[in-house]
Order: C-alpha cells, then structure tokens, then sequence
C-alpha cells in the first residue's frame, strides 16, 4: 500500500468521524445553499412528536404516579419544621430502631409505587455517615440513632417491596459553615449527592428544594448569607453528574426536570400542560404549565396526609381517607403526580392512625378505580388513523391495558369522537383518559357525553374544565372531586368528543368506572 | 476586485464597530472566525442524533444585505422538520470562553421564513472535570416574544451560570417551535454571533429583542416560596413591564405558618446588577410596601424572605 492511499484512508476516516459528529472543521464557502430532500421511512405511519416531549427517564418517572413523602430527622425531635442549623446532635434520639420498611409498607397499602425520604433538611444534619460534616446521625443522642442509615434501610426496604425510592437532600444547609461559598457546593452538596447514589444508582427522582438561603447557624457565624438561586447550585453540571450514576433519576425542583406544582394543597389545575419554560416563568404557574412551553417539564403536587406540618408534631392527626381521595382526584386525575408526605414519628415509624387513614384512601382508590367497565364496552371512532405496515391505530387499543398502543386519526384530524355502548345499562361515576405522551402532549378541549335510557345524549361534568388531558386525567361525572362518589348515573352508553387537539389526538387509554 | 474591496470594508467597519466592546466572541462568517459547524438538537431521539439524518448547512452569500444585515456571508441551516424544537445550527468556537454568575450577552442575526421564538444553548464542560464531555448543555437563553419572521431581525440574550464552566459551542435555534405540522423544511440563516459583557449591541442601533429597552422600562419578576410578592391588587409579577426610574407598590404576602424579613431586590444589567434588602419596617402592616425608583432598572427580581413563625 503506497504513502498516497494511507493518506487517502486516513483522510476518509476522518470525514467519516467528523460526519457522524455532525461537524465539519472547514466550510467552503457557497453562494446559497440548497434545500436537501429529506425524508424518514415510516411504514406503520406514526404520526410525529408534538415538541418538546419527556425524556425517557421522565416517563418512567410519571408512570411512578402516586408516592410518599417522609419528613423524619432533626426537626421530628425539635418540634421544628425548619432547624436552624444549630441544634445539639444528641438531640436525634430515636426512642427504637427507624423503621423504613414500615414506611414503605404502609405506603404500598395505599396504592403508591413508591416513596422518598428526606436524609437531609435545611437544618443539614445527614441521616447517613457522612465524610462531609459531623453534623450526622454517627454523633447523634443514643444507639438507635448512631446506627442509623436511612438511605440504606430505605433504599433496601423499596427493592424488597418492589416499588421505587429516591431522596431528598437540601441544597440549603443552615449548619454549614460554608453555605454561601463556591467551596459548599463542590466539597459539601455535590459530594453528599455522591454519597447517596452509592446505595443505589435506580433512584426515580432526587428532590431539590427550591428553600434557598437566609439566616442560619452557618458554623457558628451565624447572620444571612444569600445566593444567587440561577447559578449558585451549578445545576446543569450537577444533573450531568447524577445521571452519570443514576441515569433514571429525574431532579425535581431546583434541578429542572420535574416541576413543583405551585401550591402544597394538593392540587393541580384541571388545565395542566407538562409543558414549561423551564428557567422562565415563577414557580407559581405550576398549577397549569404553559401550552407553547419550551422544555417538558412535568408537574409534581407535594402535600401533607396529615394536619400539622411536614415532621411529625406531637397531637397532630391525618386528613380523612375521603379528603385524601380528593387530593388523588385533583393531582394524579389532573396530569401531575402525587407525593403524599407521611411523617414518622420519634420512635422512626408512621404513627396508627396515619397507618389507618393511608390503607382507607388506598382502599378507596381501590374500590372506585379499579373495576373498568370499558373493557367490556364496544369501542368506537368516527375517525381512525390509516394502519401502518405493523402497527394500527384502532379504538381498541385504548382499552387493551398495553401502554404502548394508541388510538389515533389521521394527520390534519384534530377533532372526533370516541364512543363506548355497552349492551345493558351500567352505573358510572368516574372517566379517565390518558393520551401517548411519549409524542408529546396534544389535547386542548373534550367534553363526555352520556346516552340516558331515553336514547338523549346529556352532557357529564359540565362545570369541570375538561381541557387538557395529558399523561392521566380522571373526571368525576358529577363534576364534583370532594364528593365524587355518589349513587352514579345509569348509561347505556358514553362518548368523549375531542373538540381541539394541537395535532392529530392519541389516546392510549380510556377507562369507565 | 470593487467586490472584494466592499468586502473588506465590511469587515474592518465590523470590527470597529465592536473595538469598544469586551467582547469574548465575534463570528461574522465573512472569513475562518469558529472552529467548525454542524447541527445539533437537544431532543436525544432526533434522527440528527442516532444518525438516521444529517445536517444541510454551509457558509453562504447574505440573501439578502438590508440595513440590519449588510455583510456579505452568513451562516445558513436547514431547518428540518425532523428536528424538534430545539434543533440548530452548531459553531463550534475558536476559543471557549468563561460562563460566569455575572451575566454576559449573546448577540445575534436571525433571518427565517418563520415567526416565532429564537433560543441560544450553550455547550460545554466544567474547568475542573477532565473527563467530562465539552457537549454538556450548559444554559438554554430563549427570546421571550415572537420574533417576526422573513427579515433580517437583531437578537439579544442574557445568560449566566457558575463559575468554572467553559463554553465549546453554540447552537442557534432558529425556530424554537414545534415543527410538528410543517410539511417542508425551509433554510434559515444566522450572522453576527457576539458574546459580550454589555447587553447593548454597538453593532446596529436596531431594537433588542429579548431585552426591555434600559432607558425606559424594566422587567420586575418575582420567584418565592412560601409566600410571593405581587402588585397590591394581587397581580402576579410576571415579566411585569415598568416604567424605569418609577417607584413600584407592591405586596408581600407570606403563606399561613410564615412572615417575611422584608425582601431582596436584584436589579439593573450584567455587571451593573446589584441587590438591596429591603427591611421587614419599611413594608407596612398591610404588607404593602414601596421599591425605590433608584432600584427601577433593567431586569428587577423580587425575592421575599419568608420564614417560618417561630
């Protein structure tokens, strides 16, 4: 081989390289430029994304659906709901073993996939060993408190349980003597996030509070230090880290994939994009997103199951089973997540009564959600997407329980209607539809239909805004979440008209109950 | 040769026009001023990213040299509608420059068939982390109006991040929309790429399009948990438009369980920004409370502390 075709190979495996980088690193300049013809082969016909769409690791995230919250640390021995950073580490003096696992099971008795623990608030006491500060549970006030390791027990406990964990860590530290400085950030923050990921590296989300500086115990220094929340966190770089190990692991808040929902009530608006400019809008908007939103930015409802706050506080007591079911309704039924907070108390396990209110809600969740009387209801649809070479778009796909087929119309159709007979009059109270998010979020306005005994279609739930749809959207025919289930209406049959969609509408479920 | 001599006119005109500013980029595309380019999406399923397509871009003559634009080449993409909305054009830098907490601007020249919203991701990598890709997305800058389509239109974009961090590359977006019901792709066109530290651009007396203009309004905005800050009405400050150099009423309102310490007020542009404490005395027991006009200028961010009733 001569010295002229090594040149030539080597010059075409670098035209190669720099093509597949999309790069060229020389431009010869040209008069105008072409358009190319391009063209992707679509043989099933799938209908393309509506942008910006989740992120794979987003999607999973929101499958996660409904998840606890537990607030136990320092301020469960305080009678706090934020430390001040000063507190004695004696004071964490658990009076038994923290016991996760209960956590977790009390959890999955009401339904939820999942639960994060708090391992650390702004009063910076770490509820793990940690080489960061000596402000841990390995200086705390008793044995059952020096040998505690949440993030282990719980992280344990979630995979034995089968269900999902993850943590929160304040970025806020009131007992850092460094909080404020470049240094807090890279010696203490980033490597306390690093030290969590090594009890696991499937955490489903990492919760970053948006509680950012002011007065503190800050070493001993004490006073204000504030910071600039846009940059202080280095946000961009802490997500490439985390993902770097946990590559499933959606930041909430301030780490800009998941969206707090703007109240800790327990609601969503019943409008609801999963779309947001991220970086550019108050946390306020949460409740609604924002329909030509740049990012997809999911939005998740933190609230409390219980009367008092988010630690444990002697005398409190839970909301009704009945309440929690409408916090359900109005997050989960309104395209955003639920994370319920359930506090443990001092002896580091969920007090009875909160026990009993949590497996009532689940159990209500379980007696009105879960008998889908569209799984034995003709579907129907004026309009259907033409099939694809191995792939077809038909009614059916709604109530197939596959959450990967989808009903769709043609390109151009923005509106139709979804119908669903049964052969004998049923009793419903409930309607839930979910639209295939992976291409984006598309529904504007629906409305539901019910076929009375008298062959008459009356509109259902007219005083809910049953505009957008989303990942899930549950409408209580009677229109009313507080008290939705009640003695039903009798149809023979039901129809859901999309009346406005950004692009051709895919549903991928719809279910009756 | 008159050509060429036009030509290079431009150019020294061009430079002139930005001795006067710190400027850490200039990429005018009349001559070798970036390493490479290419088209980059954000999308991590863009057919431009698995390899299924590839990207339609080159150096070009200006379609058409106008006021705004006179320079003679400019850089022009395919804009496909494969892409998402996040799909552009990507010039790589000669010279990586800081990201830094003290705010720097990139100032551009977009010209696209399209109305609608233009964006600026930055690329690169932290100084301190030898093994990280320089593709990490560092900041996403967007306009926040429309901006028309079909001319030549000046566009400037505020960003900043933590120290430490170096720029690689830029991606202009030039239409940050979803191409869902387009049915053709369509070129669109970048000139003029400047990083500097002033949000003014020296180099045209055009209008800024993602900026308020500094001499008479300002943008008043508020972040907060635990309690907002709005007008006293209620009204959410939300890229809220102001006179500058006017006093501005507004409310505290901490949420049930907390009180505030009075509120920081960050305001002016780049390095000008300050910020000021305005004490829990000065708001009354209304919670109304009056920002000083002094403090009325360029991007003004109210930030309330809120803490929690002891």
């Amino acid at each position: 081989m001569n010295i002229s075709n090594i040149m030539k190979r080597r010059f075409l495996r670098a035209a190669l390289c720099f093509g597949l980088l999309g790069i060229v690193p020389v431009v010869y300049a040209q008069s105008v430029l072409p358009l190319v013809e391009q063209t992707l082969s679509n043989p099933d016909n799938e209908p393309v994304p509506v942008h910006p769409v989740p992120h794979s690791r987003q999607l999973k995230w929101q499958e996660t659906e409904f998840y606890a919250f537990f607030h136990y640390g320092m301020n469960t021995y305080t009678n706090r709901e934020w430390g001040y950073g000063n507190e004695d580490r004696a004071t964490f003096a658990p009076t038994a073993a923290p016991n996760p696992r209960q956590w977790l099971e009390v959890a999955k008795a009401a339904g939820m996939r999942g639960g994060i623990a708090v391992v650390k608030h702004h009063d910076g006491f770490c509820l793990w060993p940690t080489a960061t500060t000596e402000h841990n549970v390995t200086n705390s006030g008793n044995d059952y408190g020096r040998q505690t390791n949440i993030p282990r027990d719980f992280a344990e406990a979630a995979r034995d349980l089968g269900m999902k964990y993850g943590f929160y860590i304040s970025p806020w530290d009131r007992n850092s003597a460094l909080y404020g400085t470049e240094r807090y950030v890279k010696e203490v923050f980033l490597r306390q996030c690093a030290e969590i990921a090594q009890y696991g590296t499937d955490q489903f989300e990492m919760w970053f509070d948006g509680a950012n500086g002011g007065d503190g115990y800050y070493g001993g220094e004490e006073g204000r230090r504030s910071i600039d929340r846009a940059t202080y966190y280095d946000v961009p770089n802490l997500r490439d880290t985390v993902h770097r190990v946990c590559p499933d692991c959606v930041l909430w808040g301030v780490g800009g994939e998941a969206r707090w929902i703007g109240n800790e009530a327990g609601w969503a608006g019943q409008t609801n994009w999963s779309t947001e400019n991220r970086d550019y809008v108050p946390e306020k908007n949460g409740m609604y997103g924002t329909e030509d939103g740049w990012f997809w930015l999911p939005g998740e409802s933190d609230a409390k199951a219980t009367n008092r706050g988010w630690f444990w506080h002697e005398g409190e007591s839970p909301l009704s089973p009945e309440r929690l079911f409408q916090m359900y309704l109005e997050t989960i039924g309104r395209n955003s997540t639920l994370i319920l907070n359930i506090p443990p108390n001092q002896a580091g396990v969920l007090p009875d009564a909160s026990v009993e209110a949590l497996t009532k809600m689940g159990e209500l969740v379980q007696q009105r959600l879960s008998t889908d009387l569209a799984a034995k209801a003709a579907v129907t649809a004026d309009h259907v997407r033409t099939r694809g070479a191995a792939r077809h778009y038909e009614p059916i796909n709604m109530t197939d329980g596959d959450k990967d087929t989808y009903w769709a119309t043609n390109d151009g159709e923005t509106t139709a209607t979804i119908t669903l007979s049964w052969d004998s009059p049923q009793t419903v109270r409930y309607v839930e539809l979910m639209e295939y998010i992976a291409k984006g979020q598309r529904v504007r306005k629906f409305r539901i239909e019910a076929l009375s005994e008298n062959d008459t279609w009356i509109p259902c739930a007219t005083q809910v805004e049953t505009t957008t749809i989303g990942y899930k959207r549950i409408v209580p025919l009677n229109g009313s979440t507080a008290a939705s289930y009640d003695e039903g209406l009798q149809v023979k049959a039901m129809r859901i008209v999309i009346e406005d969609s950004k692009a051709c509408p895919l549903i991928s479920r719809v279910a009756v109950y | 040769m008159k050509m060429k001599r036009q030509r290079i006119y431009t150019v020294l005109l061009t430079l002139i026009s930005f001795a006067g500013v710190a400027s850490a980029q200039n990429i005018q595309f009349e001559g070798k001023d970036f390493q490479g380019i290419g088209v980059y999406d954000t999308w991590e399923e863009s057919p431009f990213r698995t390899g299924k397509l590839k990207g339609n871009y080159a150096v070009v003559d200006n379609p058409e040299r106008d006021s705004v634009n006179n320079s003679y080449r400019v850089l022009a993409i395919q804009r496909s509608r494969y892409g998402s909305n996040t799909f552009g054009v990507r010039i790589d830098l000669r010279e990586p420059f800081e990201l830094t907490p003290t705010e720097k601007y990139i100032h551009l020249l977009v010209r696209r068939p399209y109305s609608g919203r233009i964006m600026v991701v930055g690329l690169g990598k932290r100084t301190d982390r030898n093994a990280q890709s320089a593709d990490t997305e560092q900041f996403w800058a967007m306009t926040t109006e429309n901006v028309p389509g079909d001319v030549w239109q000046r566009v400037s974009l505020a960003i900043k991040g933590a120290g430490g961090i170096e720029i690689h590359s830029l991606v202009v977006v030039p239409d940050c929309e979803s191409p869902h019901h387009y049915t053709e792709d369509a070129i669109c066109y970048v000139d003029g790429v400047v990083v500097s530290d002033s949000p003014l651009n020296t180099a045209s007396a055009s209008s800024v399009a993602s900026l308020p203009a500094l001499s008479s309004e300002c943008l008043v905005s508020n972040t907060n948990r635990n309690g907002e800050v709005t007008l006293p009405d209620g009204s959410q400050l939300m890229s809220y438009e102001h006179p500058a150099g006017k006093p501005l009423r507004v409310k505290v309102r901490p949420e049930v369980g907390f009180t505030h310490d009075g509120m920081i007020v960050h305001y002016g542009y780049g390095e000008e920004r300050k910020q000021v404490h305005i004490p829990a005395r000065k708001v009354n027991r209304k919670g109304l409370c009056i920002i000083p006009a002094r403090y009325m200028n360029g991007v003004v961010e109210l930030e309330g502390l809120f803490v929690e009733v002891r």
